[in-house]
C-alpha cells in the first residue's frame, strides 16, 4: 500500500488493528521518506534504530490478539529536548551531544505504555531558547513549504517534521510559543495544554514555571488522541495535576453557545495580510452563528518584557549544571583550576544561549531582583487577574499566532530584539499557564499563517472542542508542494 | 546603560570564558535587550503579590526508597576508581 | 584585658531519621557505600529530573522548629541559592530563605540551657551537597579532585542563632542541649561521623566579623572558639587590626587558618524553586505534628523528678544523653528501683564510658543493656550482694556481658574481713601446713604461700590484707 505515511494516526490507529497494513510497512516508508526528503529539511537530529523492531513486535502482538494500546503503531517524532533512554537526547547543544539520558521522560513512558513508536528526535534552537530553529548546533531546519524560509522555534523539527508527512505526529515544547509558532508557519496544528496538565519529567529545563510540552499533529483529532495518552498527573512532576480524558466530539462540551473574544492589541500588531485574514475567518464564524467581538488587554504592554525576564532567570539558573562532570562530552579536567574548566566548558554554549544566561544573571543579582525579576513575575499575577476577567464573559481568546509571515532564514539575525518581538502573541499563555492552540487558516502566496485560541486555565476540552469547529469552518488543510 | 565591566562580571558569575570579541558583540545586544526589560521600570506594582502553586503537605512525596543506582559511568568518561574526576580546586 | 566577646552558629544538622534523600527515592544513609552507588538522576542533577520533596522531610523540620520555639509560617517555599562549585550537581543549592513574605520553616525562635538561652535567628531545611576528596589529600596541592555523590541530596536542617553567646564554655552547654533535643526527636543519629556541623561567627569588642568553618564536630567547636579568642586579644593587645575573614579550623594542628584570599563578594541570585510548589503548613498540620512529637528533654527532666523522686540534678545528667535516659527507663520497667539505678548510671556507667566522650561512645557499643543494670539493682536491694560486691560485678560485666545472678556464687558476699572467722581459718592452714609454718621464721616468701593456703580455704573471699597481718601476729607469737 503507498502513502502510508500520509494517514492521520487516529487512521494508522485504526486501519492496523484492521489489518489493513502492517505497522512494518508503515514505519518502513517514513523511514524511506526521511532518508528521502530529510536532507532538503533537516527535521531530525536522530533517527530511532530501534523503530523497526518495535514496529515489528506490535505487529506481532496484533497478529496474536493481544491488547495493544490506544496509539499502536503510530509513529511519534520527539523534540530533542525530551529524555529518551538511550537515544541520545541533544538539546541541539554542543555541551549535549553524546548524552544518552539513563531514564525516559514520563510522556515517552506513556506513549511506550500505550504502543506508539518513536521514530526519531527533532531539531530545535538550543536547549529551545529561538523562535526560528536556526540556533541549534546541527543547524537551521528549513520551511517545507519553502526550505529557504525559517520553520520558526523552538520546535521546528516537531512541526517541520509532520508538515512534510516523515512522521505523523510529534511532541514539542511551548516556553513562550516555542510550539505554537512552528506550527503556524509550517500549518500544522500545535497545542499547548494548560500549565501542569502534561509532566515536565524528562523534558530538559529552559524555563520551568513557563514551559509544557505539548502535541503537533496535522489534525484537532490526532491532538486529542495524543492528549490522551500524554497527560494527567505524575508523581514525579510536583506540578502536574490530575486530568480527565479528552472527547474527540465538538458538540459535548458546548452545552452553551460559544463566545469568542478577539484580542484587539495583538491584531492591531500584526502584519495586515494577517489581520485580513483573521477578520474573514471571524466573518465565517459569524455566519456559522459564532457570536465575537473585540477585547481589549491592557497589561499586554509588560507582557513580553516579564515573558524574557522570567524565561532567561530560570534558565541561567537551569544552565548552570552543564560543568562537564557528571555527563557531557570527552574533555579531561585533570590540570585544570575548576573555575577555567568550568568556563572552558560553558563557552561551547551557542551565542543565543549564552546571551540568555548572562541576562538572567543580570536580572536576579540582588541589586536588580526586585525591579526586574519581582516585577515580571508581578505581571504574570496583573496579566492573570485581567484574563481571568475576560473569561467571565469571553470563552475563548482569538489571535494571529505570530504577528509575522515565515521570514527567510537568517533575515534580522543581527537584531535579536526585534526577533524577540515576534513572540508577543504567544507568550500570554505560557505567563498565566493558559492552554493555547494554533490552527491552519489560511495562505499568503505560499507561507502559512496560523490563528491562536485559547481558553481559561483547565478548559482545555472546550478548547480542543471548539478547535475542531473552527478547524471545519475556517481551516485549511494542505500538502506542501514538493511533497 | 550597561557597562562592558559589567558584561564581564555576568560572563564569570555565568562562567562563560569570553573572548574580547565577544565580549564587544554581546555587550552591544545585552544592552539593547536590557534596555528593553526595563520598561517593567515604568510601573508600580506595590500592591501586587505575585501567584503561587501551592501544595498542602501530605501532596508531596512519601519517604520511600527505591535504589536506582545511575550508573555514571555511562553518562561521563572521568571516571576514577567509581569517582567523578573532577578539575583541581586551586 | 578580656573584652565583650560575642559568638554565634550556624549548625548543620542531617535529617539521618528519613529513610530517603531530601529531593530523590535514594536512601538517605549514604555512609558504608562505594563512591557514587547511592545515587540516581535526580541526586546527580541529570538534564530534566525535576526535585521530589520528602513531606516526612517536612515533619522533621516541622518539630525542630517547634522544640526551637520558633514561629513557623502558614506557607513556607524553597529557593535555589546559585553558585557554581564541583560539589554541587546542578551548580546550585536548594534551600530555603526569605523573600516576598516566602519564608523558611522556622524563625525568631528562642532555646534555654541551664540558665542561659540563646535566640534562634532562622530555621531553614535543604540538601548536603556532595563529597570533594582530594588525590593526595590536599587541596592546594592535588592535580585533580574526585567526587562522590552518595551525600548529595541528603536533608539537612540548618540552624542559625543569634550573636548570644558569651564564651566557648556556653556554645558547649548549648550544643549539648542541642544534642538533645535532636535525640530526642529521633530525627538526626548525632553520633554519625557528619552529622552534625558547626559553622562559628565571632566578634570582640563590637569589632569585626570572623567566620570560623568547618568544624567538623560539637566536641572541636569549644577548642577552635577558645583558640580564636585567644588569637584575636592576643592581637588587640598589639594594636594589630582584626579583619573582617573567614577561618578554617585544622582539625591536625588545632588552629584556625585563614582561608584563600575571599572572591568576590558572592551574589547567589536567590529564587524560588519553580519546580516545588509553596508548602502549606496549616494550624491542623502543625497540630498534629505538635500531637505526635516525641517527648523533649525539659518536659522529660520534669516527669523524671516527679515519676520516680529523682532530683534535679540526677535528672538533668541523664536527659543531657538521650541513649542515657532510654537507659534508666528501661531498667526501671524491667526492676522498679529509679533511684537505685539512676545511681549506678549516674556515678559508674557514665565514668566508665566517660561522659566527655558522649561524642562519640555510644551505649550500644557496650556489652551490657538495662536488663544487667535493673538486676544489679535488684541484687542490691535485697541484701544478696553488698554494694561493694555490686561494683566489681559491674567492672566485669562490662568486659564480659554476663548477667549479675549468675556471677553471685563468685561473688556470692562481700571479703571476709571478720577477723574470727579469719583467724578460725588461718588456724585450720597451720594445723595442716605445719612445716611450711615452721620454715616461714627462715623464708619470708613461705608466707605468701600460707597467704594463698587460706585464700583457698576461704574461696578467695579473706581479704588478703588483714589475712596477712593475721598471719604475721600468729607467726610471731609462734
Amino acid at each position: 500500500m503507498n502513502e502510508l505515511w500520509s494517514l492521520s494516526a487516529q487512521q494508522v490507529s485504526s486501519r492496523v488493528r484492521n489489518g489493513d497494513f502492517t505497522i512494518e510497512d508503515y514505519v518502513f516508508q517514513l523511514l524511506e521518506r526521511i532518508n528521502a526528503i530529510d536532507d532538503k529539511i533537516k527535521a531530525f537530529i536522530t533517527v530511532n534504530d530501534d523503530a523497526l523492531e518495535t514496529a515489528r513486535k506490535i505487529d506481532t502482538k496484533i497478529k496474536r490478539q493481544e491488547t495493544i494500546g490506544p496509539l499502536a503503531g503510530v509513529a511519534v517524532g520527539v523534540k530533542d529536548n525530551i529524555c529518551t533512554k538511550n537515544i541520545r537526547t541533544t538539546c541541539a547543544s554542543k555541551l549535549l551531544h553524546e548524552y544518552k539520558p539513563p531514564f525516559d521522560a514520563t510522556v515517552i513512558s506513556r506513549l511506550k505504555e500505550r504502543d506508539a513508536i518513536i521514530i526519531g528526535k527533532l531539531n530545535l534552537d538550543e536547549f529551545a531558547m529561538g523562535s526560528t530553529t536556526e540556533f541549534g548546533s546541527f543547524g537551521p531546519t528549513h520551511n517545507p513549504w519553502d526550505p529557504n524560509y525559517v520553520v520558526g522555534g523552538s520546535s521546528g523539527g516537531s512541526a517541520a517534521s509532520v508538515a512534510a508527512s516523515e512522521c505523523t505526529v510529534s511532541l514539542g515544547s511551548d516556553t513562550g510559543g516555542s510550539i505554537r509558532c512552528p506550527a503556524s508557519f509550517c500549518s500544522v496544528v500545535g497545542f499547548k495544554p494548560t500549565y501542569g496538565s502534561v509532566s515536565r519529567y524528562g523534558l530538559i529545563s529552559y524555563s520551568n514555571s513557563l514551559e509544557q510540552i505539548g502535541p503537533i499533529a496535522r489534525t484537532v483529532s490526532d491532538i486529542v488522541m495524543m492528549m490522551n495518552a500524554i497527560s494527567g498527573h505524575d508523581e514525579n512532576d510536583n506540578t502536574t495535576h490530575f486530568q480527565k480524558m479528552y472527547e474527540f466530539s465538538d458538540a459535548s462540551d458546548l452545552k452553551k453557545p460559544v463566545r469568542f473574544g478577539l484580542v484587539k492589541e495583538l491584531i492591531e500588531g500584526s502584519d495586515p495580510v494577517i489581520s485580513r485574514l483573521v477578520y474573514s475567518s471571524m466573518d465565517l464564524l459569524s455566519s456559522a452563528g459564532f457570536k465575537w467581538e473585540e477585547i481589549s488587554l491592557n497589561s499586554i504592554d509588560y507582557s513580553l518584557a516579564s515573558y524574557y525576564t522570567i524565561a532567561m532567570a530560570e534558565a541561567s539558573s537551569n544552565l548552570a549544571r552543564y560543568d562537564n562532570l557528571r555527563y557531557g562530552f570527552d574533555c579531561q579536567p585533570e590540570g585544570y583550576e575548576w573555575n577555567s574548566y568550568f568556563s572552558t566548558i560553558r563557552n561551547n554554549f551557542g551565542d543565543e544561549v549564552k546571551k540568555r544566561i548572562m541576562i538572567g544573571s543580570h536580572v536576579l543579582l540582588s541589586g536588580y531582583y526586585s525591579k526586574y525579576y519581582l516585577k515580571a513575575q508581578k505581571i504574570r499575577s496583573i496579566l492573570r487577574q485581567e484574563v481571568k476577567k475576560l473569561f467571565k464573559y469571553i470563552d475563548i481568546l482569538i489571535s494571529p499566532t505570530m504577528p509575522v509571515l515565515p521570514f527567510r532564514l537568517g533575515e534580522g539575525i543581527d537584531n535579536p530584539m526585534k526577533r524577540y518581538l515576534i513572540d508577543a502573541n504567544t507568550v500570554i499563555a505560557n505567563l498565566i499557564g493558559i492552554p493555547a492552540i494554533s490552527i491552519p487558516t489560511g495562505f499568503n502566496d505560499k507561507l502559512p499563517i496560523g490563528v491562536q485560541l485559547m481558553a481559561d486555565e483547565m478548559q482545555d476540552q472546550l478548547l480542543l472542542s471548539v478547535s475542531k469547529i473552527y478547524e471545519r469552518i475556517a481551516g485549511v488543510r494542505r500538502k506542501p508542494d514538493f511533497i | 546603560m550597561v557597562s562592558i565591566e559589567h558584561v564581564k562580571h555576568l560572563a564569570w558569575l555565568s562562567r562563560l570564558d569570553l573572548s574580547n570579541e565577544e565580549l564587544v558583540k554581546y555587550h552591544i545586544e545585552i544592552e539593547k535587550i536590557i534596555e528593553y526589560l526595563d520598561r517593567l521600570d515604568s510601573i508600580t506594582l506595590s500592591d501586587v503579590e505575585p501567584r503561587y502553586y501551592k501544595k498542602s503537605v501530605s501532596e508531596f512525596r512519601n519517604d520511600q526508597v527505591l535504589e536506582t543506582r545511575t550508573d555514571l559511568s555511562k553518562t561521563t568518561k572521568n571516571i576514577k576508581d567509581g569517582y567523578v574526576k573532577a578539575p583541581k580546586m586551586r | 584585658m578580656t573584652g565583650i566577646v560575642r559568638i554565634g552558629v550556624e549548625i548543620h544538622c542531617q535529617l539521618t531519621g528519613l529513610n530517603s534523600k531530601l529531593f530523590c527515592k535514594c536512601r538517605g544513609d549514604y555512609r558504608n557505600d562505594l563512591p557514587n552507588r547511592n545515587v540516581c538522576p535526580i541526586c546527580t542533577g541529570q538534564p530534566g529530573t525535576m526535585p521530589l520533596l520528602n513531606n516526612k522531610a517536612i515533619d522533621y523540620s516541622c518539630m525542630i522548629a517547634l522544640a526551637l520555639g520558633c514561629t513557623i509560617p502558614s506557607e513556607m517555599g524553597f529557593y535555589r541559592k546559585n553558585y557554581f562549585y564541583p560539589d554541587l550537581p546542578k551548580n546550585y543549592q536548594i534551600t530555603q530563605y526569605d523573600s516576598g513574605g516566602i519564608g523558611s520553616v522556622g524563625s525568631n525562635g528562642k532555646l534555654e540551657f541551664g540558665k542561659e538561652y540563646a535566640r534562634i535567628r532562622r530555621i531553614q531545611l535543604e540538601e548536603d551537597p556532595g563529597r570533594l576528596i582530594y588525590e593526595g589529600g590536599d587541596m592546594d596541592t592535588s592535580f585533580y579532585t574526585l567526587v562522590d555523590y552518595n551525600r548529595a541530596g541528603t536533608a539537612l536542617v540548618e540552624i542559625v542563632t543569634e550573636p548570644d553567646f558569651k564564651d566557648a564554655a556556653t556554645v558547649r552547654a548549648f550544643l549539648n542541649k542541642l544534642t538533645s533535643i535532636l535525640e530526642h526527636l529521633g530525627v538526626c543519629n548525632t553520633k554519625l561521623e557528619g552529622s552534625v556541623r558547626c559553622d562559628a561567627n565571632i566578634s570582640i569588642d563590637n569589632g569585626k566579623r570572623v567566620e570560623i568553618k568547618n568544624v567538623g564536630s560539637f566536641r572541636e567547636v569549644e577548642k577552635a572558639l577558645n583558640f580564636e579568642i585567644i588569637r584575636q586579644e592576643s592581637l588587640s593587645s598589639r594594636n594589630i587590626e582584626i579583619k573582617s575573614e573567614t577561618r578554617h579550623w585544622d582539625n591536625e594542628r588545632k588552629v584556625t587558618k585563614q582561608s584563600r584570599a575571599k572572591e568576590e563578594e558572592q551574589d547567589y541570585k536567590y529564587f524560588l524553586e519553580p519546580d516545588i510548589p509553596i508548602v502549606l503548613l496549616d494550624k491542623s498540620y502543625l497540630n498534629s505534628i505538635q500531637q505526635t512529637m516525641p517527648e523533649l528533654p525539659d518536659k522529660r527532666r520534669t516527669r523524671f523528678v516527679e515519676e520516680y523522686h529523682l532530683s534535679d540534678h540526677v535528672s538533668q545528667v541523664l536527659i543531657n544523653n538521650k541513649e542515657m535516659a532510654d537507659f534508666f527507663e528501661s531498667a526501671v520497667r524491667i526492676y522498679s528501683s529509679p533511684k537505685e539505678i539512676a545511681n549506678w548510671l549516674v556515678s559508674d556507667l557514665m565514668s566508665y564510658i566517660g561522659v566527655s566522650k558522649t561524642d562519640e561512645t555510644s551505649l550500644t557499643d557496650l556489652k551490657i543493656g538495662p536488663r544487667h543494670i535493673a538486676e544489679l539493682a535488684k541484687l542490691v536491694d535485697e541484701n544478696s550482694i553488698s554494694r561493694h560486691t555490686a561494683k566489681s560485678m559491674l567492672n566485669r560485666i562490662l568486659r564480659t556481658g554476663e548477667m549479675p545472678s549468675q556471677l553471685v556464687g563468685q561473688f556470692d558476699s562481700s571479703k571476709i574481713i571478720d577477723e574470727k572467722i579469719l583467724t578460725k581459718a588461718i588456724e585450720d592452714t597451720f594445723d595442716s601446713e605445719r612445716a611450711a609454718v615452721i620454715d616461714a621464721s627462715s623464708n619470708p616468701s613461705v608466707i605468701n604461700f600460707l597467704l594463698g593456703k587460706v585464700l583457698k580455704l576461704t574461696k578467695g573471699r579473706a581479704d588478703p590484707q588483714i589475712a596477712l597481718s593475721l598471719i604475721m601476729d600468729k607467726l610471731n607469737k609462734n
